[in-house]
């Protein structure tokens, strides 16, 4: 069912139960008056009757038998079908046999021994009772009518109110449709937008409107959407890009030395430095098929890796060791003196080869890029936090190009002269974002870096599960 | 000490730019001014009862007193003190005047973007201090430019309406 019509239903559905609450409890209570008015018209009827026979009483004298009052002076209109009776009853049980003689139930009697007046009614005809001191004694007026008004009063209302329950349910569909196709139309707007969108428009929008609704806040939810997806697909066409302008180079180059090495016969030395720059840019060429291999691994998701706990101190030393047999180590300065007494403090759990990776690719960055200056290593903690500052004074990042900086193959426009392929820093910042942690670069060209590595220690970590 | 002039809005993301003064000035402690622009009070009664100290501790969020400590405890070394100074003035001369006594040598103010100013009186002295101290340092700060962007042009803040 569509939800249009399913709102509609609903409504029409609330609405029409409602209704007919209302009409039933008018019906009823209008029911309920109209018999109580008729009653005190009884009531009034039976005692006109008994000032009548107080002031002519004209009635019969052995028990039980009816009287005949001279009731000319018992005028005025009568009620509809009216018929009444003035019994003397010597003794109670008597005033019994004449209620049982009228076809009157035991429970009429006992009423008017109780209170001296009693109702009945049967099919729509309504008996009154009352017993009144007159001069002859004690005697019984008996009433009876049928409230012909009132039935046809309660007819006419009964065929009122299907009439308005019937027309206000017709009303009700039109403008429960109405309200719903309303309310509807701008989610339409926005189906009938966001199919319109496809990867050739991804810069469209979706009107979000001046109001502060769940609508408003749904278009602006898609465009939040839209947003990330056209950041999404940038990035993947610059990757794209990016990749095949690095992957063709060095093929480029094998291809032109080949090339080169066909065209005409030569000495054995020759080919063998063709050969040589062949090798050099198959190992570039396989470098970056590692580097991308690489990259993939150290996707969002974690899969595959084994998480145990390691001390970032360690890693941290490990890295200058490393470096210092391959060149720049000897200008790392690894500060240690703000560790704290528990080493828990400074270990966390995930994979300390993907983690030396990461702050590796850092901390070689820093050395390559700040010329002979000193880079500062620093390994701290904070709370359940560890910290990890990488300063340099190197050649620092472009401003506007911060944002960039994590996405693969992108080199700054500084740095483009260097070795190097773009993929230190995307991946130290995957493998980071493996470890729930967090990195921040403060950067100024001719400066220096500043590179905050945080991520939860062993009871940051606990904290996050 | 060398003394750097640091404008902030009070937001954890201005703090950054303290991470750039140790860029720009390593290798000696740093005293840190933050300096946050306030609207002085119109009516007298609010002159009588104006405390800056009180006003900025009330503009002192706790995330912004979390990431100040944090800073300052990393990098206890380069940061010798902070002391915040909250500028009532409306010109030059007041700024001048303010600074004065703190023996201000370097600024260091955001690039391109603007600071945030959420409070209603609060306004940005990135151009006092532009104007005022010699040596500044304009480094690229990272915000949420178009928020930053839509509350400068927005009609509640051409109206000073914000709260």
């Amino acid at each position: 069912m569509r939800l249009r019509t399913r709102i509609t239903a609903i409504f029409v559905l609330l609405t029409a139960l409602l209704l007919l609450g209302v009409f039933t409890f008018i019906f009823l209570f209008s029911g309920f008056y109209t018999q109580r008015e008729f009653k005190v018209r009884m009531e009034g009827r039976l005692v006109q009757l008994a000032t009548v026979l107080e002031t002519s009483p004209v009635l019969g004298t052995a028990p039980g038998e009816e009287g005949t009052a001279d009731l000319a002076a018992y005028q005025g209109p009568a009620l509809p079908e009216e018929a009444v009776g003035a019994y003397p009853i010597p003794s109670h049980p008597e005033m019994a046999e004449i209620i049982a003689g009228q076809g009157l139930p035991e429970s009429f009697a006992r009423d008017l021994q109780e209170s001296g007046s009693a109702t009945w009614e049967q099919g729509g005809r309504f008996y009154r009772g009352m017993l009144a001191d007159l001069p002859g004694g004690e005697t019984l007026l008996l009433l009876s009518a049928r409230d012909t008004y009132g039935l046809n009063k309660q007819r006419n209302l009964l065929n009122l109110l299907i009439l308005a329950y019937a027309l206000s349910l017709a009303c009700l569909l039109l403008l429960g449709e109405y309200f719903a196709s309303q309310a509807l139309n701008p989610i339409n707007r926005i189906i009938r937008k966001v199919q319109s969108i496809r990867a050739g428009n991804l810069d469209e929008r979706l009107e979000v409107g001046r109001g502060k609704d769940e609508l408003a806040e749904l278009a602006g939810t898609f465009n939040n959407m839209l947003d990330r997806l056209e950041i999404a697909f940038d990035q993947q066409s610059r990757f794209i890009n990016n990749a095949s302008h690095e992957l063709r180079n060095p093929l480029t180059a094998i291809l032109g030395l080949t090339e080169v090495g066909q065209t005409r016969q030569r000495d054995a030395a020759s080919y063998r430095d063709l050969l040589r720059d062949i090798e050099r840019e198959a190992n570039r060429l396989d470098h970056l098929v590692d580097g991308l291999l690489q990259l993939a691994q150290t996707g969002e998701s974690g899969k595959g890796f084994t998480a145990v706990p390691f001390r970032v101190d360690e890693i941290a030393m490990e890295i200058k060791e490393a470096m210092t047999v391959s060149g720049p180590g000897e200008r790392i300065r690894l500060d240690l003196e703000q560790l704290p007494d528990d080493a828990r403090e400074i270990t966390l759990t995930g994979s300390p080869t993907l983690f030396k990776v990461a702050l590796g690719n850092i901390v070689e960055n820093a050395c390559k890029y700040s010329g002979d200056h000193p880079v500062q290593l620093r390994v701290l903690n904070d709370g359940n936090d560890i910290l990890i500052l990488v300063a340099d004074k190197g050649v620092g990042i472009p401003p506007g190009e911060l944002t960039n900086i994590f996405e693969p193959f992108y080199r700054g426009s500084n740095v483009r002269s260097s070795r190097g392929y773009g993929f230190g820093l995307p991946m130290a910042y995957r493998i980071v974002r493996l470890h729930h942690g967090d990195i921040r670069i403060s950067s100024q060209p001719g400066k220096g870096t500043l590179v905050t590595i945080r991520v939860p220690n062993l009871q940051g970590q606990r904290g996050l599960a | 000490m060398r003394s750097v002039l640091i404008p902030t809005d009070f937001t954890p993301e201005s703090l950054q730019l303290m991470e750039y003064a140790l860029l720009n000035f390593p290798g000696e402690p740093l005293h840190v001014v933050l300096v946050h622009g306030l609207r002085s009070p119109d009516s007298k009664w609010g002159l009588i009862q104006f405390s800056s100290r009180r006003e900025a501790k009330k503009l002192r969020s706790e995330a912004f007193e979390n990431a100040l400590n944090r800073i300052c405890k990393t990098h206890a070394r380069s940061i010798g003190s902070v002391q915040t100074l909250m500028f009532t003035g409306r010109n030059t001369h007041a700024f001048k005047n303010a600074i004065e006594p703190l023996g201000i040598t370097d600024a260091v103010v955001p690039e391109n973007g603007t600071l945030n100013c959420r409070n209603r009186r609060s306004f940005d002295p990135t151009r006092y201090i532009r104007k005022c101290v010699d040596c500044v340092a304009e480094v690229p700060y990272e915000t949420d430019q178009r928020e930053a962007s839509r509350q400068q042009f927005s009609l509640q803040n051409l109206l000073n309406l914000r709260t």
